[in-house]
């Protein structure tokens, strides 16, 4: 009898101690694997990511399109009717204007408060060229510096790092703008250039005057194939950093 | 009172810490955008002094 009872305690306590260690098991795992949380904290971070680059990739894309959509327009497009929404006036070259290109190119340079498209981004003092400018004012930027901001979340020296920083972006900008035009004018005179050589050379041309012509040809070559990567540098690196 | 003195100061130290690293992001890109953005301009001089050459050699309209 006594062995009975001996027994049946000794299944209770089994019992309890079996039911104990669940318990325990279940609190350790929830305190120590916190795993699932973290997949779904990755799997949120991967998604921004993708996100990002989406975003990148979709700014890239942007601006190569503008190139190509330039290059199909024509080179002899009147700079005047090229009224898209490019931030910097695209300029379109041909023999006349290409002499004038300096007047062109060094207007004066205005300064404007630029509006970020980002919300709650504090509007930056940069100077644009005059080509640039009528692009600035469409999407709501204002001739003059921008108004002091009245909270003191940032330093002064934190502002106007951030003004130097926005108007170095904005002169990059402005010199990919202009090196792009002169690339696509280049690109044409050489194809042009090269069709020419040809007909000289059917034409009976002394050989000597040939060679000469071929060489200026090969230097604009080199130096437009260098131009090309740099402008591709230039773009990575300033891709929509001023939006 | 001890502890909002040292919220408030902690949270500023957070900020100037913050501006720093930025400022620091900043330059760093700017220093890269002017080396690239003056290579391109030296570049550029180069293609239309090649591009002028061009033009006296090839006098015809092409």
């Amino acid at each position: 009898m006594r062995i009975i009872i001996k027994k049946n305690s000794m299944k209770k306590q089994l019992n309890r101690f079996g039911f104990s260690l669940v318990i325990l098991s279940a609190v350790a795992y929830t305190a120590f694997t916190p795993q699932e949380k973290d997949k779904s904290n990755q799997k949120k971070q991967e998604q921004n990511k993708g996100r990002k680059e989406e975003r990148n990739n979709q700014g890239k894309n942007d601006m190569k399109n503008n190139k190509d959509e330039r290059g199909d327009k024509g080179k002899n497009e009147d700079n005047r009717n090229n009224s898209n929404n490019d931030r910097d006036n695209s300029y379109n070259w041909d023999r006349e204007t290409f002499k004038d290109r300096n007047k062109i190119k060094n207007k004066d340079k205005v300064t404007i408060c630029h509006k970020f498209k980002r919300n709650n981004e504090q509007a930056v003092t940069i100077r644009v060229s005059s080509n640039a400018l009528k692009a600035h004012m469409n999407h709501g930027d204002v001739i003059g510096d921008c108004p002091t901001v009245t909270d003191n979340r940032n330093s002064d020296i934190f502002r106007r790092k951030r003004n130097d920083y926005y108007d170095n972006l904005q002169q990059g900008q402005e010199q990919v703008a202009y090196s792009q035009s002169i690339l696509d004018y280049a690109l044409t005179r050489l194809a042009n250039s090269r069709l020419q050589l040809a007909t000289y050379q059917n034409n009976n041309m002394p050989q000597a005057d040939i060679e000469r012509k071929q060489t200026t040809v090969l230097e604009l070559e080199q130096n437009v194939s260098l131009l090309e990567t740099i402008i591709g540098t230039a773009v990575n690196l300033l891709v929509n950093k001023l939006q | 009172m001890l502890v909002l003195v040292l919220t408030s100061s902690c949270s500023e130290s957070k900020t100037n810490n913050q501006e720093k690293i930025e400022i620091t992001t900043m330059d760093s890109t700017s220093k890269a955008v002017k080396v690239t953005t003056d290579k391109l301009d030296e570049q550029t001089q180069k293609v239309e002094k090649a591009l002028e050459k061009l033009d006296k050699e090839f006098e015809d309209n092409n």
